[in-house]
């Protein structure tokens, strides 16, 4: 197992102070704010320039979409990315706050045996479609989720069947190669 | 029940679900729309018929196979996909690609978002019946695809960007070439521009029709020209710009052309305007390419990374999130394509205008609209169906506005 672990590269890359004064100021910002809902491995600002990168508890969410919301404005949303981690699911949540010109991305990490997190699509409008996309392609479940629907899949699609997790399907052995998630159990 | 005199005579609601697909063309999409008369007073978008799985192809694929993978998402902006998962790449990596590579490669951005804009309002001068516009517009699109098959040897499926830079070189030749293509293509906009907002033929049935106000425009997140028609300030080339953005926008030559109508006519005349500033800023970018090499090597494994590359397609951002693993393939890519954004917004704009409005405000997100060919109309109470093809719509539409030519 120690030998998984040094193995292991991180792909956090955080940048240095100089040339990323707004990003820093903007994360200190928020690091203050939110101290409670803030998990700070994994948090970062990134290297290339205007990104930040947010670990979350998930059951925060809302506080924390809230309060961005209403401190700076942060309308534009774009996307949900779900992804495998092997125990856990994680959804990011990407947003841009327009008038610092930042993307911020919010991840955050549910337990793949009981993968859910509150909603924000009451909050957000229009998280409504990609949320449900996350759901039925993840299986990451937005507890209070306003319109709950089929998207992207057939209707006939078998229930308990996420087709975007890795175990999915792993024809040609990735997760053995992956290098950041590590081996997966059992194989 | 058999009495004559119980006979039905309007039905108070009737929904009519348009779409959702039709077997030869791409992303099919699905409207349901309840009207009272005349009036919609409710729609439901209904997306997914045409799921192809492209994210988890893409995690068995190479970098370098997704690149073309990528390119085949939409055939209309092709180019943005293929050069955005490449500056993606070129993030995660780390790697520099030469100035040359990244003047060609915005070029071909910019190429890309003036025949796709082109192409839109072809469309939008046909869904309100307009159809000399229509062909003349779409006649004097094939310059400038003729200017992309040119240098990139195909006319839809460019595929110019590569890992680290981009596979073809613009010769001096082809430089002169385009510089009196887009002296042409300038005059001809002009003239297009002029057609949009002083011909009444077309703006009486864009005028106020499919209203996004400014505030729900942000509640929805509108990107693209559907958000500048609505006075948002979205615009990644000047909000976030990469490759050779950068020193264009340093010149200040250039600015996000802005409306705030919020209605179909502002979307228009957006579109319209920022082509003409596409064009400026192609020959910008050919009068300022620097010499040099065009690709860059790129190992192909890439080191552990995360990154969110944006670029502004013509239809509005795109965001590709690409987390690399340290292999040569992908461990998640996450693809967002503009229209996904403004499907939430679109449900709002057809809420309270006429249903014979519905194509042009359909239309006016510049989805891939080819889709919705098909009509199914139910009446809400017998519920007996009738099918109607978009074409017949599109008559009657014009019949009802032209029997009332001018709304109150």
């Amino acid at each position: 197992m120690s030998d998984i672990e040094a193995e292991k590269i991180t792909e956090h890359h955080p940048a240095p102070r100089e040339g990323h004064e707004a990003e820093y100021e903007l994360l200190e910002e928020i690091m203050g704010d939110l101290k409670d809902s803030i998990i700070e491995e994994g948090t970062y600002v990134h290297k290339q320039p205007r990104r930040i990168f947010v670990q979350i508890h998930p059951e925060k969410i809302r506080n924390v979409v809230r309060h961005m919301l209403d401190k700076y404005e942060m309308w534009q949303f774009i996307t949900v990315s779900g992804r495998d981690l092997g125990d856990d699911l994680q959804a990011c949540y990407h947003f841009v706050i327009n008038d610092r010109k930042i993307a911020i991305t919010f991840r955050l990490n549910v337990r793949r045996n009981k993968p859910e997190h509150p909603t924000i699509s009451d909050l957000v409008p229009a998280a409504e479609f990609i949320e449900n996309e996350v759901r039925e392609l993840f299986g990451i479940v937005q507890v209070g989720h306003p319109n709950v629907r089929r998207i992207e899949l057939p209707e006939d699609w078998p229930a308990n069947e996420y087709p975007m997790r890795k175990d999915w399907e792993d024809l040609r052995g990735l997760m053995k190669k992956s290098r950041t998630t590590g081996p997966k159990e059992g194989v | 029940m058999t009495s004559a005199g119980k006979r039905i005579v309007i039905p108070p609601r009737v929904t009519i679900p348009i779409g959702p697909q039709h077997p030869a063309l791409k992303e099919p999409g699905m409207f349901k729309l309840t009207v009272e008369g005349e009036h919609i007073v409710d729609a439901v978008v209904n997306i997914g018929y045409n799921h192809r799985s492209i994210e988890k192809i893409g995690e068995n694929n190479t970098h370098l196979q997704n690149l073309y993978l990528a390119s085949r998402i939409c055939g209309i902006c092709s180019a943005t996909h293929n050069g955005n998962y490449a500056q993606a790449v070129e993030f995660a990596a780390e790697a520099e690609i030469p100035e040359r590579a990244k003047f060609i490669r915005t070029l071909i951005w910019e190429l890309d978002r003036i025949h796709s804009h082109i192409l839109w309002l072809g469309v939008a001068f046909h869904e309100v019946g307009f159809d000399t516009a229509f062909m003349l517009s779409w006649r004097d699109r094939e310059i400038v695809m003729d200017m992309l098959e040119n240098i990139s040897g195909n006319r839809i499926h460019h595929d110019m960007s590569t890992i680290g830079g981009v596979r073809r070189n613009i010769s001096d030749v082809q430089k002169e070439q385009m510089l009196r293509g887009f002296d042409k293509l300038e005059e001809r906009m002009a003239f297009y521009r002029d057609v949009a907002i002083h011909e009444k033929t077309f703006w009486n049935r864009v005028d106020g029709v499919g209203m996004l106000e400014a505030p729900i425009a942000k509640k929805t997140s509108a990107v693209g020209p559907t958000g500048r028609g609505s006075g948002l300030k979205v615009d990644v080339r000047f909000n976030d710009p990469t490759q050779a953005y950068i020193p264009m926008m340093d010149t200040g030559d250039f600015e996000m052309i802005l409306s705030d109508r919020g209605d179909v006519a502002g979307r228009a005349v957006v579109r319209v305007i920022e082509t003409i500033e596409a064009i400026n800023m192609s020959r910008w970018l050919l009068n300022n390419m620097p010499d040099g090499p065009i690709r860059e090597r790129v190992r192909p494994r890439i080191q552990p990374n995360e990154v969110l590359a944006r670029h502004e397609a013509p239809r509005g951002e795109l965001i590709h999130y690409l987390v690399t693993n340290g292999t040569n393939k992908p461990d998640r890519w996450k693809v967002r394509a503009p229209t996904y954004n403004n499907w939430t917004s679109m449900a709002h704009c057809l809420r309270g205008d006429y249903l014979a409005d519905a194509p042009i405000i359909l239309a006016a997100i510049d989805p891939c609209y080819s889709c919705t060919d098909r009509v199914v109309i139910v009446d809400g109470n017998d519920e007996t169906m009738r099918l109607v093809s978009l074409d017949n719509l599109r008559i009657e539409s014009n019949k009802w506005h032209k029997e009332h030519p001018r709304r109150e």
